[in-house]
């Protein structure tokens, strides 16, 4: 296989799931929501980009193929293979509309996700503990069953789902492009969380989530508090999705709904690396979703077949391709379990955050009392 | 009333009441909610397959589809009564070695380590995996597909539904052995629940280590074996469910069985069964996991007669995401709380009183 083309599924895969787990770590590390349905909000941009943005560049490219727009938009869904092979025949000519597509994604997947994250957040706020898990689990297997079938949302069959725009067609080479992008997500995402983590906010998740009752007695409203982190996780979690369904290496070229809603991949594999890096913290999830992707989900998804051939498993009467797909469970379940044993809490466990120094505290109680006295 | 419906619902009702009573009793003790619940009910499934198919072997049974005249009406027993006993015994036995696997090998130690909910959870879904990855690589194994393909069941799309007992009554009325069994099953389940829990020493001991483990240790019940106990009786649960998968493959909403199918599906409503009968209740989680089983498939059957679409029956198994998602939020103690009378309260046991 290609190096090149090695490097940049790997790449896709880090980007995709620290992005992933960052939006977990919001909720589950930080603020003590246990959410067992994170691949719900992760559907979300995966049906962001199948099902609207798919619209848009049908919409664009509707002149080019004699329909009205009106007409394109709904065949996105009644015809959406033969529709979309010739979308993204034209497509790659209009840099300005694929531009617009991008952005477009990442924007409607923040709000979409951020917006399921709030309705979401209303059973969190009365629920706690195990109880909330198995809630958001339902909730998740709920809409996945829902969009399975649902044929407006997800496409006529749930295996096939919708053919992705090749929204970076125009660049020439999707694969490095779509990978620069997803690189450059994961990147903002790191310094966003980086300073949520620090900053005022991100010490009351933790607040909240150690003590509710202490955080209510100072005067914090833990509803809100608990409010703005599903809906920032679940945004994030929205924006993997995109992230996802725009990479050719990962995604391929369609979304379907049994693989966006697949609850090993997308809340399970999180949760891993999750507890691998350590509960809530940042650099953690970073840390776990390097080396994960580079040793263990790139090279295992990529070449589990040569290893299960490698092995020689079938001289033992164990049918290799089979053993491929367990070897990716065996290795999840180990890594789970020798983690827990071993170090229940992480590679980097949870490290105080910088606060203001004690002379600028000094300085701008001064500054007050100089006020208060003028 | 469809008898045909009626039937392969109260098998599909009687698997998801066998696997909320285990998910009620693990979480009462261990109180961890047991994700992989429904996969050992798969592990026992594959074990009675192939020991099943084994004693099929190893006699030269051949499959007897021939219907027999009886009392009443046309019988047909494809094998003898040994068949289905090694395969009701085994089931059993491998349940309940899954079950103690994970509770001695994995749950007990962490909590010794002093694991919160969340790493146990976490902890069952991870030997969830090792479940699957272990059933993905002995289903295509060789050997077992050749064993199996002998009395023609497939290995990685296992049933075993053509192999039942069945009656066909002089008006007409198909009963299947899996029905009947089921329904003896849950009645004989239901007694000896509870003789062992208000009769028995024994059950007075376990009342008493989940109400209070500290004051019952003090009083000196072992706590522990209490605690395997009950693990014992849902590895054996999971077994019996396991065995019905088997047999009533294709009943309700259970499909035939592979590594991931079909515990995958099943588990959220097994969850649903035990939460709508109150996590803290033994006869509250059989009776939830018998009425989602119910409502999952007579309310979309209605609602697709009604509405004349029968799509709707597709999305069945929204209702029991839709139960679980009621239940938790607006009565939290599920049917043991709205029946809390004195009559129910034997049955549905105290509720828990929180601080």
């Amino acid at each position: 296989m290609n190096v090149e083309v090695l490097l940049e599924e790997i790449i896709s895969f880090i980007g995709i799931y620290y992005i992933l787990t960052a939006g977990l770590n919001v909720k589950a590390g930080m603020t003590g929501i246990p959410d067992f349905g994170h691949a719900m909000f992760f559907a979300v941009g995966g049906i962001v980009v199948g099902n609207l943005s798919a619209r848009i560049a049908a919409a664009a490219a509707a002149s080019q193929l004699h329909v009205s727009a009106w007409q394109a938009v709904k065949m996105v869904i009644s015809n959406n293979t033969e529709l979309m092979a010739r979308v993204n025949e034209i497509l790659p000519h209009m840099p300005g509309v694929s531009i617009i597509i991008i952005l477009f994604s990442v924007i409607a997947a923040l709000i979409l996700g951020g917006l399921l994250g709030w309705l979401a957040s209303y059973p969190a706020l009365r629920l706690r503990g195990d109880y909330l898990a198995i809630m958001l689990l339902a909730a998740s297997e709920g809409t996945r069953i829902f969009a399975m079938y649902y044929k407006p949302l997800m496409g006529k069959t749930p295996t096939v789902g919708l053919t992705v725009p090749n929204a970076f067609g125009f660049t020439g080479n999707a694969g490095l492009w779509s990978t620069i992008f997803i690189l450059i997500l994961a990147l903002l995402v790191y310094i966003y969380a980086e300073r949520l983590y620090h900053s005022p906010s991100g010490r009351l998740f933790r607040a909240v989530r150690d003590d509710e009752a202490s955080a209510e007695a100072i005067g914090k409203d833990i509803a809100k508090v608990r409010r703005d982190a599903m809906i920032i996780g679940s945004a994030l979690a929205a924006l993997a999705g995109v992230a996802y369904s725009f990479s050719p290496w990962i995604a391929g070229s369609s979304v379907a709904a049994i693989s966006i809603f697949d609850r090993v991949l997308w809340t399970f594999w999180p949760w891993a690396l999750m507890i691998l890096g350590g509960m809530s913290s940042n650099k953690g999830a970073a840390l776990s979703s390097v080396i994960l992707g580079a040793l263990l989900i790139g090279p295992i998804r990529i070449y589990k077949n040569d290893i299960a051939a490698a092995l020689h498993v079938e001289s033992l009467g164990i049918d290799p391709g089979n053993f491929a797909n367990a070897l990716e469970y065996i290795l999840v379940a180990a890594l789970i379990i020798i983690v827990l044993f071993v170090k229940p809490k992480g590679l980097i466990p949870e490290y105080p955050s910088r606060t203001v120094s004690k002379d600028e505290v000094k300085a701008t109680i001064d500054k007050i009392a100089r006020e208060r006295a003028a | 009333m469809d008898w045909n419906l009626f039937t392969s619902t109260t098998i599909y009702a009687s698997v998801l009441a066998l696997l909320s009573l285990g998910i009620t009793l693990i979480y009462m003790t261990t109180k961890v909610f047991n994700f992989a619940h429904p996969r050992l009910s798969l592990v026992a499934a594959y074990a009675a397959a192939t020991l099943m198919a084994y004693y099929a072997e190893a006699t030269g049974a051949q499959p007897n589809l021939t219907p027999k005249h009886s009392f009443l009406g046309s019988l047909t027993v494809p094998f003898s009564w040994e068949f289905y006993a090694i395969g009701i015994l085994v089931s059993m036995v491998f349940g309940v070695i899954a079950a103690l696997v994970e509770y001695y090998a994995i749950l007990k130690p962490l909590q010794k380590r002093g694991a919160d909910y969340l790493m146990l959870m976490i902890a069952t879904l991870a030997y969830d995996f090792l479940l699957v990855a272990t059933l993905f690589i002995y289903n295509t194994h060789v050997d077992v597909r050749k064993v199996l393909a002998r009395i023609g069941v497939l290995s990685t799309k296992m049933s075993m539904a053509s192999y039942d007992v069945t009656v066909v009554t002089g008006g007409g009325v198909f009963i299947s052995g899996s029905f009947i069994f089921s329904v003896i099953l849950i009645v004989l389940l239901g007694l000896s629940l509870y003789i062992l829990l208000f009769k028995t020493t024994l059950g007075v001991k376990m009342r008493a280590s989940v109400e209070n483990p500290p004051l019952a240790e003090v009083l000196g019940i072992n706590v522990e074996r209490v605690y395997a106990i009950s693990w014992i009786i849902s590895g054996l649960t999971a077994g019996l469910a396991g065995y019905l998968m088997l047999m009533a493959a294709g009943a309700g909403n259970l499909k035939p069985i592979s590594a991931t199918s079909p515990a995958d599906e099943i588990v959220v409503s097994a969850f649903a069964g035990s939460i709508i009968g109150g996590v803290n209740s033994v006869f509250g989680s059989i009776v939830g996991g018998l009425l989602i089983g119910y409502i999952e498939l007579y309310i979309p059957n209605w609602l697709a007669i009604w509405t004349g679409n029968a799509e709707l029956f597709k999305y069945s198994k929204v209702i029991s995401m839709l139960a679980v998602a009621i239940t938790l939020l607006f009565a939290p103690e599920g049917l043991a709380g709205l029946l809390k009378g004195e009559r129910w309260k034997r049955f549905f046991g105290k509720k828990e009183e929180e601080g």
